[in-house]
């Protein structure tokens, strides 16, 4: 960060390189679509650069980039407020119907967009700790710093996440899911 | 479903994430040996967690995510990834430093002023005696190879007893006259590979200054010329002895070396032949990031070093070996 600071074109490319893809997965998880996740992350990018010297490295940097892709999801959430409300209403009547269905004939592609409505349904912070917990591997202080909270707070989300979700997708945690697990 | 499964099932998820005192996970553990239902609940959190790793985002990013980015970064901050010229040598050093080195040569060339009526720089000209200002000539291939050889004193200064440092490094400075093709290559307005040399250049008038001043640390330097990526060579002990050096050439006849080593010597060649890539760093991420070998290798702990030698202003690599094992500790054996 200290050479990009010093607008080193080949260190931005090379933390570019290494974070894009974490960045637009967990934005696609955070805004629960591709095409505005893209447009985020590549604001993310760009205010990576802007703020570079304000970098302090005794934080891990990744905390620091997820941080703001956080902030910037959150900014167009709020934007789209009604909007994503009614997103996450339908991505409950999905999930809802996804516990319906018959999960032994489910193909891998439809479990993951169960999965995936299902995540969108539960509210954002809860939603974030989970992403970043289970997809990113961060440790509760990690996701405490990402989303400015305690790791207590980190933890109860957490457990809230977890509950909502496993009620969601009941039908495909429950014992005898196997094959479900495998089509993944 | 009892009291203690409520209990135990609000703390599984700090259980499966390895957050609980001992004393209270050894409690679920217990619990979990005798009751079906709670492990059962332990077992579908973890396919939780598988399902949000497998569960990628259908939509992967697109491949002209990078100029994209590149390209905002640049309408919104012109003059963007041009690097710009690091600070003077002068500039980095304290206001105090600054008005001391300032005072001093207000000194000297009110002193010049008054011995000789021309300016600092100046020369007499035996057939005359007069003086004139004729500046020396910058030679960038002479100008190179001393300061390497000057670079190589300062790399094992801690290895010279106190007392030799100064005048080993003052020998090196007055045999090459280093600061004064320092200076005229500071005062050339067109520079070849102007970067390196000015590199060079700064630090080699750094060394002078150091000399000059009564009482300054000498390895300071060391850790000055191994911050700014001009010193990592590791010379040969028998130069101790003399306050020479001159760089291994690789023997023609010398056999093939292997193909590990050979793939670690081109990267490292492609290094030292590239402008924009001066740091040792630079050099041990493409080592470690660019290299199959390096990648396959990467879960042992891969240690390196490769030792690039500079010759009369070009770099050449002339040798290179890999270790492997041991804690990963980039940073040894390379100048450019």
């Amino acid at each position: 960060m200290r050479r990009v600071a010093h607008r080193d074109g080949r260190a931005f490319e090379e933390l570019l390189a290494r974070y894009a893809d974490r960045i637009h997965g967990f934005l696609t998880h955070s805004l629960r679509d591709a095409v505005l996740a893209d447009d985020v992350a590549q604001e993310t990018f760009v205010r990576m650069y802007e703020r570079a010297s304000s970098y302090d490295p005794a934080h891990a940097f990744a905390v620091w980039l997820f941080r703001i892709a956080r902030n910037l999801a959150i900014d167009q959430l709020r934007r789209r407020g009604a909007q994503e409300r009614g997103m996450a209403a339908a991505g409950r009547a999905a999930a809802g119907s996804a516990v319906a269905s018959p999960h032994a004939s489910l193909e891998g592609k439809e479990l993951a967009e169960q999965f995936a409505a299902a995540l969108g349904s539960i509210p954002e912070a809860f939603r974030t700790a989970f992403v970043l917990r289970e997809v990113e591997g961060m440790s509760y202080e990690e996701i405490a710093a990402v989303t400015e909270t305690h790791p207590k707070t980190v933890s109860t989300r957490l457990c809230r996440a977890r509950e909502q979700l496993r009620e969601l997708l009941a039908a495909y945690l429950g014992p005898g899911v196997r094959r479900a697990e495998e089509a993944l | 479903m009892t009291g203690e499964c409520e209990r135990v099932r609000r703390l599984l998820g700090p259980f499966v994430d390895g957050r609980l005192q001992p004393a209270v996970r050894s409690a679920i553990v217990l619990h979990l040996r005798e009751c079906l239902e709670c492990i059962e609940e332990v077992r579908a959190l973890k396919r939780l967690a598988a399902f949000a790793t497998a569960a990628e985002p259908a939509e992967r990013l697109r491949p002209d995510f990078a100029a994209r980015v590149r390209a905002a970064v640049l309408r919104r901050n012109p003059g963007a990834f041009s690097t710009p010229r690091p600070l003077l040598w002068w500039r980095r050093l304290p206001f105090w430093a600054r008005s001391a080195v300032g005072a001093a040569a207000a000194a000297l060339l009110l002193l010049g002023v008054f011995r000789a009526g021309y300016s600092v720089g100046s020369e007499r000209t035996p057939a005359t005696g007069r003086w004139t200002a004729r500046a020396p000539e910058f030679e960038p291939e002479r100008f190179t190879r001393a300061a390497q050889v000057l670079l190589a004193d300062v790399a094992y200064l801690d290895r010279v007893a106190e007392p030799l440092r100064q005048p080993l490094l003052a020998a090196k400075l007055d045999r090459f006259d280093l600061p004064r093709q320092a200076h005229a290559c500071l005062a050339r307005p067109a520079l070849p590979a102007s970067r390196a040399f000015v590199d060079l250049a700064e630090f080699v008038i750094q060394v002078d200054v150091a000399l000059a001043a009564a009482g300054a640390d000498l390895l300071d330097l060391r850790q000055l010329a191994l911050d700014r990526g001009l010193v990592a060579v590791e010379p040969p002990a028998a130069a101790a002895v003399d306050g020479d050096f001159e760089p291994e050439l690789l023997p023609a006849q010398r056999p093939a070396p292997r193909p590990e080593v050979a793939e670690a010597l081109d990267l490292a060649e492609r290094w030292v032949d590239d402008p924009r890539q001066r740091s040792l760093d630079d050099l041990m991420r493409s080592l470690f990031e660019d290299s199959s070998l390096f990648g396959a290798a990467g879960t042992q702990g891969p240690r390196m070093s490769v030792k690039v030698f500079a010759i009369s202003g070009s770099v050449r690599v002339t040798s290179g070996t890999l270790r492997y094992g041991g804690d990963a500790a980039p940073g040894s054996g390379a100048s450019k």
